[in-house]
């Protein structure tokens, strides 16, 4: 390796250091493929490919890097069902059990994200701070299982938005947000989506990197100017995600600039702009509320909180179908994934499909016959994957012990006795 | 400095050390050596816990900018992880030298110096932490580390009034909490009211850093503690009972037996009751439940417990079935196996303790 160029070297160093940068991964395949390293190329485009399975340019990447004639236009999306039709007496049925067409990728529709691509395209928490995205098909009936969380929205949130004259009955003000929190992967951010289409109001999603600015003031202007067109668009759902970055404890900050912002998140949310908040909905997420400013969570800010948790069942049976729907599969007993996967996170259920992808493509390229994914292959790749809600729930289990005053985390603490965690 | 940089700066700020990561490591790729960059990517690294990565990007540095302090004082907090001593206390000292009116160089050398076992060197790093915090009289930090390092060398009002400013400049000081309540803790048989101060202030310090261990297992310590203690109430009341249904057995009857029994069933009422009351006026309601749910958890205590219930429970029999000798004769192996599960549980406890 020693002849290697310091900017091929850098640029390992890079992509080492951010191994999930799939652009930054696609410039290094690039450089490796200008000096010839074929089969290092590859190598860096599957990875690529890994994280970013539907992008046209890695994929083409991955052509150019096997030195494959070069491909024409992308066939048509292949008719699954026709196909399952016509091998009906080959092949056993996709699923063991349940709802023949339940995996049909037409079915699942707009209630399930596009896949990733390299910039984050399908994404749904991508949008830039100042677009407005219009009121979306997504509704709570699109977001599988998870009961409690829809019944605790309805009442918290929908219900009284919904219904002026009771609330007007009731004396039930419109003041304040929702925060979400839970552990990582868990669908936060597609509640949120969905809680906007139950109300038909558009749709922002603001992130840090929205909204930060090193220069003084701009930050806090950018955070002005997203509730400007908030208002100007309602009725508007504006999504703070990662509120534990847009609203850190103001005591653990060393720059000036965050402090500001969360100053004038409390402006906007109950200052003297708040009068003008009429149809702007303010829903947050994080996965650690506790890192939250408390300022942002005292009554008429973000006072209402939703613990949003891993997926239950019939919420992991959903999951498991849609990221199933276009690899082949034969009789795969989804009661067993599903129960055996608890406490798994949306997250890792995608990474499980993966992984039991990757045993059957290497069990088919090992053996030169290519044979479909089956039960074992992912009961294999689930006990190999851990629940990354587990450290989550380490620390969510001290915040539960010691710092439940007030009863905010009442809906954590009934969650780990139930589940013997406490 | 690069709007990349700054901004994984704030990342870093954020304790989102991946994120930092990445943008660093980015903007690297165009400029491999811009030690800023290194130096942030080395910090991300020793937080992600991968000292031997962090060490190689602070040497990069370091070969760039030979004389940048802020790399020389994470090179040596990185060779301190490493448990590279010797030169970690060479890479504080040139931080000191190239920086000598600054508190943070003196901070790290008092941290490097702190973790030698000599007197000489706690007593260099308490010198040390005295400086960081003179020249930094607004940093909680510095003074977090001021108490420590006194703590250490005897030098106890100065740590005590060291954690007490922490926490006037930063009330949300998780480790001036702990720290200050192991003050508390020490004179709970002096002052009335030390030992709740000692709970609420570890409560408070587990409640504001959740990935604390300290607090957490004093807080163990604390209820594992209290139920030593009960342990004397224990014997008391099964020595009481032993001697009562002896003299029983021996033939005392009538005034004499009646006697007897009142005597033994009041030093068990008494003692028992006499303890609940003192720990109910001890613990107030809101200690209670995080006390109850670190004991839970927690092997030595709730062997502890075991123990001392057993003998409760025995005493209480044996006050019934007095005339059965070898009953009482249970006495001996439960009081051999509370001093045991004593004994056990307090090596558990200090092989479970965090590291410092």
């Amino acid at each position: 390796m020693s002849d290697e160029s310091p900017l091929i070297r850098s640029l390992r160093a890079a992509v080492a250091a951010a191994p999930e940068d799939v652009p930054l991964r696609l410039h290094f395949t690039e450089l490796l493929l200008a000096e010839g390293r074929h089969d290092e190329a590859v190598a860096q485009a599957a990875i690529a490919l890994q994280h970013a399975p539907g992008d046209e340019a890695v994929r083409d990447l991955m052509v150019r890097a096997m030195q494959l004639p070069p491909v024409g236009p992308r066939p048509p999306v292949f008719d699954w069902a026709a196909a399952e039709q016509e091998v009906a007496g080959v092949v056993g049925p996709r699923f063991a059990s349940g709802p023949a067409d339940a995996g049909d990728p037409a079915d699942a529709g707009d209630a399930v994200e596009t896949p990733l691509t390299a910039d984050g395209g399908g994404d749904p928490g991508d949008a830039s701070a100042w677009d407005v995205d219009s009121p979306g098909d997504v509704r709570l009936a699109d977001v599988g299982g998870m009961q409690q969380v829809k019944d605790r929205l309805e009442a918290a949130f929908l219900a009284p938005m919904r219904n002026p004259e009771l609330r007007k009955l009731y004396g039930k003000s419109l003041r304040g947000g929702l925060l979400l929190y839970g552990p990582p992967g868990c669908g936060k951010t597609f509640i949120a989506r969905a809680v906007a289409g139950e109300l038909g109001a558009g749709f922002m999603s603001v992130s840090l990197s929205d909204i930060l600015d090193m220069y003084i003031g701009t930050s806090e202007k950018n955070v002005h100017a997203v509730f400007e067109a908030a208002r100007r668009q309602a009725p508007c759902v504006v999504f703070l995600d990662e509120l534990d970055a847009l609203g850190a404890k103001r005591s653990r900050m060393h720059h000036s600039g965050l402090r500001n912002v969360v100053n004038q998140l409390l402006t906007e949310l109950d200052g003297v702009n708040a009068v003008r908040n009429d149809g702007v909905f303010v829903l947050a997420a994080t996965n650690v509320p506790w890192d939250v400013d408390l300022a942002l969570r005292r009554p008429g800010r973000l006072d209402r909180t939703l613990l949003v948790l891993p997926p239950d069942a019939p919420a992991r049976e959903s999951i498991l179908r849609y990221h199933l729907r276009e690899r082949p599969i034969e009789s795969v007993d989804l009661g067993k994934i599903v129960k055996i996967t608890e406490d798994f996170s949306g997250a890792d259920l995608a990474h499980l499909c993966e992984s039991a992808a990757e045993y059957a493509l290497l069990d088919s390229a090992r053996s030169g016959t290519v044979r479909m994914i089956g039960t074992k292959d992912l009961l294999n790749a689930a006990k190999q994957i851990k629940p990354s809600s587990e450290s989550w729930f380490a620390a969510a289990r001290n915040v539960a012990m010691f710092a439940n005053d007030g009863g905010i985390y009442d809906d954590l603490v009934t969650y780990l006795k139930k589940k013997r965690k406490l | 400095m690069s709007r990349a940089l700054q901004q994984a700066d704030v990342l870093f700020d954020l304790g989102r050390h991946e994120q930092a990561a990445a943008l660093a490591a980015r903007h690297l790729a165009g400029a491999p050596d811009d030690a800023a960059a290194l130096v942030l990517l080395a910090r991300c690294r020793d937080r992600l816990g991968d000292a031997r990565e962090a060490l190689t990007s602070v040497e990069h540095a370091l070969r760039v900018a030979p004389e940048s302090v802020s790399a020389w004082m994470l090179h040596a907090h990185v060779l301190l992880s490493l448990k590279k001593n010797g030169q970690a206390e060479d890479s504080a000292r040139r931080a000191v030298e190239l920086a000598p009116l600054l508190w943070a160089s003196h901070y790290t050398l008092a941290v490097v110096l702190g973790r030698s076992a000599r007197r000489k060197r706690r007593r260099a790093a308490y010198e040390s932490a005295l400086r960081a915090a003179t020249l930094a009289p607004e940093e909680s930090d510095a003074h977090v580390l001021l108490g420590a390092t006194a703590h250490h060398t005897g030098h106890h009002r100065v740590a005590e009034q060291a954690y007490e400013t922490a926490l006037r400049l930063n009330p949300d000081n998780s480790a001036a909490h702990n720290n200050l309540s192991l003050f508390h803790l020490r004179r709970r048989w002096l002052r009335p009211g030390s030992w709740t101060r000692a709970a609420e202030g570890f409560v408070q310090a587990a409640a504001l850093d959740p990935d604390d261990r300290h607090a957490r297992h004093n807080l163990e310590n604390m209820a594992w503690g209290t139920l030593l203690g009960s342990r004397w109430v224990a014997f008391a009341g099964t020595l009481a009972v032993s001697l009562g249904s002896a003299r029983l057995r021996a033939g005392a009857a009538g005034t004499d037996a009646l006697v007897t029994h009142l005597v033994c069933e009041a030093v068990l009422v008494g003692g028992w009751g006499g303890w609940l009351w003192w720990q109910t006026r001890r613990v107030p309601p809101h200690l209670r439940r995080p006390l109850v749910l670190v004991s839970r958890r927690s092997r030595p205590v709730v062997g502890m417990a075991l123990a001392v219930a057993l003998l409760v429970v025995h005493a209480a029999v044996a006050l019934v079935l007095w005339r059965s000798a070898l009953f009482s004769a249970l006495a001996i192996p439960l009081v051999v196996f509370a001093l045991v599960i004593s004994v056990a549980g307090r090596t558990t406890l200090q092989q479970q303790a965090p590291k410092q």
